[in-house]
């Protein structure tokens, strides 16, 4: 027999004990209850009181759980035991405030000591989904806090430490209250990534009043995508360009130079007219006249044009800019919540 | 160099012809101006000059056809001279021109050129073969041009004993076509040089200034 054999043999009973044992939990449920529909309540109330057992009660369900604490608590009332049928029911509400014992199937005896107890007993509790996405201020995550009587609850969110981030809600809670939470801190902005605590208190806590009870919520932030800046459009030249007045004067000069140079080039040494002046001069007239005429001024229909075109633009800016604006304001929050657990005294 | 020209004038003509689509446009010049003529003779070691001046009125005409062209051209007037006396000649001067514009600024022409000073008893007469090159650089478009031509001659002859040397030239001036008129205006300056003998013997020079007024698109 090699070692892994030799391990395997032994862990193989383990696995059995620890599987029997929740199979037995359940067992011992249904045989409970198949004793009490048989009327034997001695055996019912020992089989159910086993299948609550400490040690086995990490083998059931909290809605068998119930459904064990709803049979115990029948078996010991026609078993005569009412004080102990008491014990079973508030244990049920306390489990689950808004838990009902079928009609259908339990007696009014039965009921009626329920709703008796129920109304004694005052418990509350928070239920929330395990996962909720929102965008903030447009969305929103909800948690329903329930009691098993009128109770005046108040129901805070904060963070991790302690701190106070807002207060959801404050006033009376007959049977159940949906709170809403549109991601928001007290400042009004967009709850920042990490753990806060949704809790519910009673307003006046007594010894044998409700406890507290508490989630945590795991919140984690998603920036939006923001739309991208409109580029900028093209624009015409808004001024005529220098080059045609400059060219037109060049024209004129160089023409102008020409003609009076003239005689130097072409017969140089000998005496000329005065005539080649009067040419050159109207000439380099011309050519300044042509450069003031083609003087760069503005294209008064491209101004137009462009500020057209940059007023279209500067609107989609804006529209782009709001809308960014709107999108960062709306922050999308993933809330992961935890389950429900019992406040500790001394929570901030 | 006769030869050479009358080439030019036939490749011109040749290539105007195969090239020409749209109907043939007519161009008239119609000029007034006056003319400075220095001539110098240097004979014995001795330079004699004399200096004559006078209007002329003188006209162009030319065929135009898909940027080619075919002119002919005539001025005439009667120069007196400079300093008062009593000497008298009459000018005149014939042209015959084949000119493209291979660029739209540059106007490349080709053709004989003829001049003659006329006296009561003798007649000076001069024959070229222009080769020519005009750039027009516009000023105001469509409206003001101004333009630089330079000239040399591809042959020369004259009826001189010494025989003609070296001729060449040049002109520069403006062109103001006013707006929604069917005509320009034209000032020019112009100068020819023309050396008589082969060795430098005398010269004769011309000046000219004129305004002339142009129907048609040239």
């Amino acid at each position: 027999m090699t070692r892994a054999t030799l391990v395997l043999a032994l862990s193989l009973p383990l696995c059995g004990a620890r599987a029997l044992r929740a199979q037995s939990a359940s067992d011992l449920l249904g045989a409970g209850v198949r004793a009490y529909q048989a009327l034997d309540y001695g055996a019912a109330a020992a089989l159910l009181e086993r299948s609550l057992g400490r040690d086995l009660a990490a083998g059931l369900a909290d809605s068998l759980r119930a459904r064990a604490l709803t049979y115990l608590a029948a078996t010991e009332l026609f078993g005569g035991q009412r004080d102990s049928a008491v014990a079973a029911f508030r244990q049920l509400v306390l489990l689950n405030p808004r838990y009902r014992p079928d009609e259908l199937i339990f007696p009014p005896q039965v009921t009626n000591l329920f709703q008796e107890v129920r109304r004694a007993t005052r418990a509350i509790a928070v239920a929330v989904p395990p996962v909720t996405e929102l965008r903030t201020r447009l969305e929103q995550f909800t948690a329903r806090v329930l009691a098993s009587s009128l109770a005046d609850v108040t129901v805070t969110l904060a963070q991790e430490d302690g701190t106070p981030v807002r207060q959801l809600y404050s006033g009376p809670v007959a049977d159940s209250q949906v709170v809403a939470w549109d991601g928001l801190t007290g400042a009004g902005a967009p709850a920042d990534n990490g753990r806060y605590v949704l809790r519910v208190t009673p307003q006046t806590p007594t010894a044998d009043g409700p406890r507290a009870r508490q989630v945590v919520l795991e919140v984690k932030r998603e920036l939006p995508d923001t739309l991208a800046w409109p580029p900028e459009p093209p624009v015409l030249p808004e001024r005529m360009s220098s080059g045609p007045a400059l060219r037109s004067l060049a024209a004129g000069l160089v023409a102008g130079a020409a003609a009076v140079a003239l005689p130097s080039i072409l017969a140089p040494g000998k005496d000329a007219t005065g005539a080649r002046f009067a040419v050159g001069a109207t000439v380099g007239v011309a050519g300044f006249v042509g450069f003031f005429a083609r003087k760069p001024r503005p294209l008064d229909a491209n101004v137009r044009a462009n500020a057209s075109l940059r007023d279209t633009w500067k609107q989609r800016l804006d529209a782009v800019r709001a809308e960014n604006a709107a999108r960062l304001r709306t922050v999308r929050l993933i809330v992961r919540a935890g389950p429900e657990t019992v406040a500790e005294r001394g929570f901030p | 160099m006769k030869t050479i020209g009358l080439i030019g004038i036939l490749a011109l003509a040749a290539t105007a012809g195969a090239r020409s689509q749209d109907r043939p446009t007519l161009a008239f010049r119609g000029d007034a101006g006056f003319v400075w003529v220095r001539s110098d003779s240097a004979a014995v070691g001795a330079v004699a000059a004399a200096r004559l001046r006078g209007p002329v009125l003188g006209g162009e005409g030319r065929l135009v056809f898909n940027g080619f062209s075919v002119g002919l051209g005539l001025r005439s007037g009667t120069l007196q001279a400079a300093d008062q006396g009593t000497m008298k000649r009459d000018l005149i001067e014939g042209r015959l021109i084949v000119a493209a514009r291979p660029l739209p600024w540059l106007e490349m022409s080709v053709g004989p050129f003829v001049r003659a000073y006329v006296t009561d008893s003798v007649t000076e007469r001069w024959v070229f073969w222009q080769a020519r090159a005009r750039v027009d650089a516009p000023i105001v478009t469509a409206s003001l041009t101004s333009y630089v031509e330079l000239w040399r001659a591809l042959s020369s002859r004259v009826n001189l004993a010494a025989g003609a040397g070296r001729v060449q030239g040049g002109e520069a001036g403006v062109v103001y076509r006013p707006p929604q008129r069917p005509f320009s205006l034209r000032l020019a300056y112009r100068m020819d040089d023309a050396v008589v003998g082969r060795g430098g013997s005398g010269s004769e020079t011309l000046e000219a200034i004129s305004l002339a007024i142009i129907v048609g698109e040239r």
